[in-house]
């Protein structure tokens, strides 16, 4: 396809008003532009649309399918529809059927930054209370709190996926991964490994995007003052930064890039885990 | 002297320099130089290759298919019977003729005798039916290929197109399957295989060929029909030199075999296809993506493309053109989600297969970004025979939206179960009672299930739908791969749903909710129904996730997850209604429902085996009213937790379930 195509501008209706966009650009963008708000889970800033969650339904004019805002594109003569009875009743069964396949409660959903499925709740009246969809719970998995600075609790988990495309794809670590297939589904740090074991090098950008909490960064770790030590050294870990969150609501960009991973001298330092165990099967 | 090799020194054809005209020579040529010598030793070797030196060629269908009823053995015993009787003969292993109720099949044809097909053939019965053809007489035969008149017994034996399995096919996909080696690369060549190949590279430009492809209306046999001209036509527009062309040999539904009896009795057919459509749209690569536990299916493929590459069919500068095509086989990891393009394309990739949302489609944006085609092996077997044969001729069977022949697997509940190649349009009724033969053990018709776990139950009165994609789509099924279900009175369609949606659920990549959750929580409410725990308002609940799933999920396996259950529920409301409300399974299928056991009084020999058995001591012998003397086992219904076993414990089928 050759640019001057792609940069054609081109006209679409959502939801009644007439916008225009740009062929490359998707309706959730060309909808936020235009003040329009389509609620999403799974998609990030940064970070590809993958379209996993389907929160972000809409409308096209298509009997058999609704498509997701986050990564359909635009085209000529497009009507939208993001409010109507439709795609708000997929809306609303989506996010309880999420709600209903956790183990933990809802309100425990609880992360600094970006509280996206709690904020979703809220937003499209979905009472905490109420009959669930879904019986079976899925397998309880332990909480992983070997890493001083991001901690992992799988029961919060809703497979939106945020965490994997942020370590694979902008981060570049490849150490978070699906595993398992349909419900259930888990992710999986290494080769099913302890974050700690796992060749994770805590730089904390699951936890930053994660919008249950299930990835999340030690609020008062017991190794603040080694790690504050560390960063002084010049071995940054944003995640470890308390304040990144905060600086997140501000609009303020993250506090340092990842610079290295040397997790070993700070737990030895804090010799908050038995050497011993390190390195042993997890449990 | 073999058909591949050159027949004198005065050829000058080789792999580098292959002969344009490369099919006609090697089974009718040299074209090269005319020598009247040369052209009979190459006739003798079309002739040897197929009958051996003494003019008796013996086949053994060793497909998987085959090879599971026992075709091994068979196959053992006729090398040694023959070394003994008639060492000369030529002994093929062959692919799936497609009546799998007949295996194992055995096939005599001796130059001047009546080609004789033998079904059922046991170790033991090698001999007896060598002896008795090798004397002239063709009795015990199951069906004549070919009849020369000149054989006891002969009458009495139907040809084999006469038969009623094979009298309504039209085999254009499958129809070496059976007959030629699939090892063999020759007998494809005297087949008339690669004449296809031949015609396009010699002087069709890829835009005549996607023409072709185009007006003989043929469309994706994977399942969701899209028309396959205009899916090398969009692959073909988009710039770029590097391109893929991937074969869709992933074959996962239960019950549909097609692919892999096709690429198991054929493989050169479907890379012949491949090759073809790889011109087409100017790919210089491609892949054939399969099955792993398949691993026959696997081995073929693998083995005919090193063949084609060994005689300059693939590989660089094909037939002296100027078109080069590597072709690799890649092993899958199965799961039934690679059926969905972008699925399978991140596994090639090395990815988890999970699929992406399209756009941007795989013809502009596929394999690695770069523009790729991906066709099923059925769609591709089909290629070659539009090519030779014109398109017309192709357009001119099946319907008018949907042209052309398909491959449907018949399983379940049905008299002769196998794979058969009609022309689209063929009713459902034909399919199962005309080529299927019915149901088995005079029990009643009563659903069919079409398309595999993504399609839909269709009842009794759908039975004179033709078998195309626009009447299964609104009737609620799908074609899908082709796999038909047949159901008889004794099969619970509840319980049928919840397979299908077990499956389908299990299968799920788990990457979009509807589909990951929602799913499961349909299926938790079937089980519900069968369990005997439904609710009034569960129909509704599935009706209300149906919908939301259908309309939401990511892909194509959630999209169309729900309808077994949207199906069933459209067509036998009455049997959710009676499990639900009625406390009853109507089939007497779902365990749950069973009221407890009762002993019959005549059967019961006294035995004492059940009571034995009973882990609640439920069951007493004592005198029944009326008997006279031995004592006959009762069931204390107080006491019986209905587990069944003294009814599997039963020397004597004497203990009944209630229901």
């Amino acid at each position: 396809m050759s640019k001057t195509l792609d940069l054609e501008i081109i006209e679409l209706t959502i939801d009644g008003i007439k916008v225009t966009g740009r062929r490359d650009e998707t309706i959730l963008t060309v909808a936020e532009r235009n003040g329009i708000h389509i609620p999403t889970l799974c998609t990030y800033d940064k970070l590809t649309p993958t379209g996993a969650c389907r929160v972000c339904v809409v409308d096209i004019g298509r009997k058999d399918r609704l498509e997701s805002a986050c990564t359909t594109p635009v085209t000529k003569g497009m009507v939208v529809e993001t409010k109507n009875e439709r795609v708000l009743n997929s809306r609303r069964t989506i996010v309880k059927l999420m709600l209903d396949s956790l183990m933990a409660p809802v309100e425990s959903l609880v992360n600094k930054g970006d509280n996206t499925l709690l904020d979703l709740t809220y937003e499209l009246g979905i009472p905490h209370e109420r009959e669930t969809l879904i019986k079976t719970k899925r397998n309880e998995k332990p909480l992983d709190n070997r890493n001083p600075v991001v901690i992992r609790d799988p029961n919060k988990c809703v497979m939106c996926g945020r965490c994997v495309n942020a370590c694979n794809d902008h981060r570049g670590y490849k150490v978070l991964n699906f595993d398992g297939r349909g419900y259930e589904i888990t992710i999986t740090a290494g080769a099913n490994q302890h974050l700690l074991e796992s060749g994770c090098a805590s730089c904390g950008e699951c936890a930053i995007v994660c919008p249950t909490g299930a990835f999340s960064i030690l609020e008062r770790s017991l190794v603040q003052e080694e790690i504050d030590e560390v960063i002084k050294n010049g071995v940054l870990y944003p995640a470890t930064s308390l304040t990144h969150a905060n600086r997140k609501r501000l609009g303020l960009p993250p506090l340092c890039e990842y610079v290295s991973s040397d997790l070993e001298k700070i737990i030895e330092k804090a010799n908050l885990i038995d050497q011993s165990e390190v390195g042993k099967e997890g449990d | 002297m073999n058909v591949m090799e050159r027949c004198c020194d005065k050829c000058t054809h080789s792999t580098s320099t292959p002969c344009p005209d490369f099919v006609t020579c090697r089974v009718s040529g040299p074209l090269c130089h005319k020598d009247e010598d040369c052209k009979r030793r190459i006739l003798r070797s079309v002739e040897e290759s197929l009958y051996g030196t003494a003019g008796f060629r013996v086949t053994v269908g060793t497909s998987t298919c085959g090879l599971a009823s026992g075709a091994q053995p068979v196959y053992d015993t006729l090398k040694t019977t023959l070394e003994e009787m008639f060492p000369e003969a030529k002994l093929v292993r062959t692919g799936c003729m497609g009546s799998c109720y007949a295996e194992v099949i055995v096939e005599l044809d001796r130059k001047g005798y009546s080609q004789a097909v033998y079904n059922k053939v046991a170790p033991e019965n090698v001999r007896p039916i060598l002896k008795s053809y090798l004397s002239g007489s063709v009795k015990g035969a199951y069906a004549l290929r070919t009849r020369k008149g000149n054989m006891l017994e002969e009458k009495n034996i139907p040809l084999i197109d006469d038969l009623p399995f094979f009298k309504y096919q039209k085999r254009d996909a499958i129809r070496n399957c059976g007959v030629i080696d699939p090892k063999s690369i020759e007998e494809y060549i005297i087949s008339g295989g690669y004449s296809a190949l031949t015609k396009v590279l010699k002087g069709m430009t890829p835009e005549e060929v996607i023409e072709e492809v185009s007006k003989s209306g043929l469309r994706g046999r994977g399942g969701a029909g899209f028309p396959t001209g205009l899916k090398l036509k969009l692959c073909r527009q988009v710039k770029g030199d590097l391109k893929y062309m991937i074969c869709n040999a992933d074959e996962g539904d239960p019950g549909a075999f097609m692919n892999r009896l096709t690429a198991e009795g054929d493989p050169h057919k479907v890379l012949e296809g491949l090759i073809i459509s790889a011109y087409a749209i100017g790919a210089r690569e491609g892949i054939i993506f399969v099955r792993a536990e398949k691993p026959l299916m696997a081995e073929q493929l693998s083995h005919a493309i090193n063949e084609a590459k060994r005689y300059g069919l693939l590989g660089e500068n094909i037939l002296g053109s100027g078109f080069n095509l590597d072709v690799r086989p890649m092993l899958s990891a199965g799961a039934f989600v690679c059926g969905e393009e972008t699925a399978m394309m991140a596994a090639i990739e090395g990815r988890r297969a999970m699929p992406r949302p399209r756009p941007p489609f795989p013809a502009t944006k596929g394999l690695w970004e770069l523009p790729t085609t991906i066709n099923n092996v059925e769609t591709l077997a089909h290629i070659p025979t539009i090519i030779v044969e014109g398109a017309e001729k192709y357009s001119k069977m099946g319907t008018l939206k949907s042209t052309g022949t398909k491959v449907y697997c018949l399983a379940g509940k049905v008299e002769r179960t196998g794979a058969a190649e009609v022309p689209i349009g063929t009713t459902i009724r034909q399919l199962i009672f005309d080529i299927g033969g019915g149901i088995p053990n005079g029990k009643t018709f009563k659903a069919v299930q079409i398309g595999g776990p993504s399609g839909g139950c269709l009842p009794e009165d759908s039975l004179d739908l033709p078998l195309d994609y626009e009447s299964l789509q609104e009737a609620g099924a799908i074609m899908g791969s082709g796999g038909i279900i047949v159901l008889d009175e004794d099969t619970c369609i509840v319980d049928l749903a919840r397979y299908f949606l077990n499956f389908t659920t299990a299968e799920s990549c788990g990457k979009c909710t509807p589909c990951r959750v929602g799913l499961k929580a349909m299926l938790e409410v079937v089980e519900r129904i069968t369990q005997g725990e439904g609710r009034p308002e569960d129909l509704q609940t599935l009706q209300k996730l149906s919908n939301v799933v259908t309309d939401s999920s990511l892909c194509a396996l959630g999209r169309t997850a729900p309808n077994p259950i949207l199906s069933t529920i459209r067509y036998f409301k009455t049997e959710y209604e009676a499990h639900i409300s009625g406390d009853m399974c109507p089939a007497h299928s779902c365990k749950h429902f069973i009221k407890g056991y009762e002993v019959d009084q005549l059967l019961c020999r006294g035995c004492e085996i059940c009571t034995k058995e009973c882990p609640a001591n439920a069951i007493n012998l004592s005198m029944a009213t009326g008997a006279k003397s031995a004592n006959k086992a009762q069931i204390n219904k107080d006491l019986c937790i209905k587990c069944g076993r003294c009814k599997t414990s039963c020397p004597f089928g004497a203990v009944k379930e209630v229901w």
